[in-house]
């Protein structure tokens, strides 16, 4: 259902009752153990997704707006295309997520207020940007210094330790993917 | 290495040399779900089992009275 009821910023403004589906990529942290796993944004600095809440938008440039604001780049960013996400910056976890609230509409993707992911998966972001999604199955997790948790196929783990990115613990990929499932409460993203 | 910015902000040279561009927008949705696709928060486990009964301590046997010895 939807229904065109005013203009903001110039903007067309349409009411709809179901969440928009889209495509964000994100890094990962957590303990040696693979326990304690946080969804967080591939831009530095930026909040994480906490587990079994909503992702709440907030703009750090102007506290005078609610974000998303269509003067400014705030809001939840997805995207409408999976193959844009391989521009982005260490991605380590890839998925669909629910967009609600406000929802700015872009042409190659979307700025949201709320949000939450619905289905999730590791990937080696070494064989994402080279190929595609589907060819990005990791093999193993590296675990770095901050908690920082890498996923990787084998080939990528011997690139990586070949030019000193050794890890301090490895983790097998298919018990952090099933963790992270269970800490989202979410399905498995299959591409 | 780039980040998810949207297109207004390309004038920023910071977010043009990061950005992964979604375009200029197009329109506004104001989404009000039915249901929040959200999970709802982790159960609280309770013990599966009762607690131990708190241990009275019984009281303590009155004080046995000896009869005095009457004099024959």
């Amino acid at each position: 259902m939807k229904s065109a009821v005013s203009v903001v910023h110039g903007l067309p403004v349409e009411v709809e009752v179901e969440p928009i589906l889209a495509w964000r990529s994100w890094t990962l942290t957590g303990r040696r153990d693979g326990e304690g796993l946080l969804l967080r944004p591939v831009t530095a600095g930026s909040r994480a997704w906490r587990p079994r809440e909503i992702a709440h938008a907030t703009c750090r440039l102007a506290w005078s707006h609610e974000a998303p604001n269509a003067d400014c780049s705030c809001g939840l960013h997805a995207t409408r295309e999976i193959d844009l996400l391989r521009r982005t910056r260490c991605p380590a976890v890839l998925g669909r997520v629910a967009l609600w609230g406000r929802v700015i509409e872009h042409e190659h993707g979307y700025r949201a207020r709320f949000a939450y992911p619905q289905r999730l998966r590791l990937i080696c972001q070494f064989c994402f940007w080279q190929g595609s999604a589907a060819s990005a199955k990791p093999d193993v997790v590296s675990w770095y210094a901050r908690d920082l948790l890498v996923p990787m196929c084998v080939h990528h783990l011997g690139v990586a330790e070949a030019n000193g990115m050794r890890p301090r613990r490895i983790l097998p990929a298919g018990l952090v993917d099933l963790r992270l499932r269970e800490t989202y409460a979410v399905d498995a993203l299959v591409i | 290495m780039a980040s998810l910015v949207a297109g207004r902000r390309e004038a920023d040279p910071l977010h043009r040399r990061t950005a992964v561009d979604i375009g200029l927008p197009k329109r506004v949705i104001e989404i009000e779900p039915a249901s929040l696709p959200v999970p709802e928060p982790a159960p609280i486990l309770e013990p599966s089992i009762d607690p131990l009964p708190e241990i009275v301590p019984e009281p303590e046997p009155e004080p046995v009275r000896v009869p005095e010895p009457t004099p024959r």
